[in-house]
């Protein structure tokens, strides 16, 4: 249809030269093409130039970088949360139709409804709430949680399994009452009973040390009741301080942002909220050990000081002093007495070598020495006589042994004989002494022969 | 009498009681009087924490006011109730 008009435009100026219209023709033909060319549509841009008109429209330009066409939301089709969100900058899916003014030849897109791009509504809100009561997330502006709490309240689901996580830590942890307000945790109106909780539990049980608001993860939308106006204010208006552990780790709500404490989850929030009796008992155990100490520390200081006194006393003592003389005494009479035997023990000796002396001069002492002289003296005559006897004695045997030697006898026994008349006993020395048939004896070295002479020979 | 302490009062005591101990030149009865209180704080302590236990109640509200039951009676009542 454009390109057709873009034709007949054309045809115009080359051809037809009469064509023309009125303002009011070509406005009106303007408005019919643009209002019935075009049915509803939506439209996507940025917001600027926003504004609020007195009597509650609202007027901007959605721009798509340097295209732009304006836009209206009348007063009495601002229905849908949206609205009260709007802001420039914001990336918007405007559903609507084009309206076309003749009076100053403007096009406008009329807005029925608003749809945010990328951040959805949630966001928005969530945003604009943290604007409105950033000052009241401040940490200093938050009430201290008591740290050994004794009766807490948990606002949760009863089925859910953030109640679960919950009171498994608890459980045994700390002697405590727990008292589990239900109430829903996600949906239209969640947040309508959470506040109610927090009033109930303020104004029935306000002997509560400590109210818990928690549920488990979830999208965005099972979330938004903790991010609404009515739990800020709820949780603002508490007088027992409020812990908020909705959701995981990442999910961070507003009821996290103004609850006096925000756990990442149900289990962390009874974790660091509420005391171990296990660490308890540890830090009771050095106490005790601190305390024994310390006694200990004491004791001795005193024991030291009682030791010094005492160690003082004994040393002025009387007894000290007698004790002193009484040694120096004693002392004085053992060196006397050692002195004094030491001098007896002297003249012991010495009448002993005194003794000794005039025992050397007793008369039986010299007739002994005399008489053993005399002994000695026997002694040696004995053996003098005995040698001279002796001398003697060898002489005659030699004598005797000379004699033997010269005997003639003994020229016999070398076996010579000597023959000597029987009558005469004359010994014959030459043959012509005898006589045929004369006896002669021979005397030989043992025994004597008697023999008759045979021949008489002559000598040789 | 002792039975009314509760745990952070006996445990501020003890604390007190250690801060005391430190000065070396205290009195040896004081001493010991503050030995023996204080290991009587910690046994008394010890005891409430052996035997902590968390006891769980539900609130349940009707049009008459507020009422404390089980956590199991509470959800049979509520599973019944929705």
């Amino acid at each position: 249809m454009g390109q057709n008009l873009e034709l007949e435009t054309s045809q115009t100026v080359d051809s037809l030269e009469k064509n023309c219209f009125t303002v009011k023709e070509i406005t009106q033909k303007v408005k019919t093409l643009i209002e019935e060319g075009f049915s509803l549509l939506w439209v996507e841009g940025e917001i600027t130039n926003l504004r609020y008109a007195q009597n509650g429209n609202v007027y901007f330009n959605l721009t798509e970088e340097d295209a732009g066409i304006k836009a209206i939301i009348f007063n009495g089709q601002k229905n849908g949360e949206i609205f009260s969100y709007l802001k420039n900058g914001l990336k918007v899916l405007c559903w609507g139709k084009l309206n076309f003014y003749p009076k100053t030849g403007e096009v406008y897109l009329i807005v029925r409804r608003v749809e945010p791009i990328g951040k959805g509504l949630i966001e928005l809100r969530k945003e604009q709430l943290i604007q409105k009561y950033h000052h009241w997330f401040d940490p200093n502006n938050k009430r201290s949680l008591p740290p050994y709490p004794q009766k807490i309240a948990v606002i949760t689901s009863l089925f859910g399994a953030a109640l679960q996580d919950f009171l498994k830590i608890v459980s045994e942890r700390w002697e405590l009452q727990v008292l589990i307000y239900p109430s829903r945790v996600q949906g239209e109106g969640a947040e309508k009973e959470i506040v109610q909780a927090i009033k109930d539990i303020n104004e029935y049980f306000s002997d509560v040390d400590i109210i818990f608001i928690t549920r488990g993860g979830g999208s965005a939308e099972d979330l938004a009741p903790f991010n609404t106006e009515e739990v800020v204010l709820g949780i603002r208006a508490s007088k027992i301080p409020v812990v908020s552990a909705v959701g995981h780790e990442r999910d961070y709500t507003i009821c996290d942002m103004i609850a006096d404490k925000r756990c990442p989850t149900p289990s962390a929030a009874a974790q660091e909220v509420i005391p171990d009796k296990v660490k308890w008992l540890e830090k009771l155990g050095l106490y005790k050990k601190k305390l024994k100490q310390f006694l200990d520390i004491i004791l001795s200081r005193k024991q030291n000081s009682l030791y010094q006194v005492r160690l003082d006393l004994t040393e002025k003592s009387p007894l000290k002093t007698v004790y002193h003389l009484e040694n120096f005494l004693k002392n004085r009479s053992n060196k006397l007495e050692l002195i004094f035997n030491r001098f007896l023990d002297f003249q012991e000796k010495r009448i002993f070598e005194l003794k000794g002396a005039l025992k050397r001069h007793h008369p039986k002492e010299i007739l002994q020495i005399e008489f053993e002289r005399l002994q000695t003296y026997r002694q040696f005559l004995d053996l003098s006589l005995e040698n001279y006897l002796k001398t003697y004695e060898n002489k005659v045997t030699n004598f005797k042994n000379l004699l033997r030697s010269l005997s003639p006898l003994n020229i016999l026994e070398r076996g010579y004989s000597i023959v000597r008349k029987v009558d005469t006993k004359k010994v014959v020395k030459s043959a012509k002494e005898v006589e045929v048939n004369e006896p002669l004896e021979i005397k030989l070295s043992k025994g004597s022969l008697i023999v008759k002479v045979l021949r008489i020979q002559d000598e040789v | 009498m002792e039975r009314e302490l509760s745990f952070e009062e006996a445990l501020n005591e003890i604390e007190q009681i250690l801060k005391q101990l430190e000065n070396k030149n205290l009195d040896l009865e004081k001493a010991i009087e503050l030995y023996e209180r204080g290991m009587f704080l910690i046994r008394f302590c010890e005891e409430k924490l052996k035997k902590a236990r968390a006891k769980v109640e539900v609130i349940l509200k009707d049009e008459k006011g507020f009422n404390l039951e089980t956590l199991e009676r509470a959800s049979e009542i509520l599973k019944d109730g929705n």
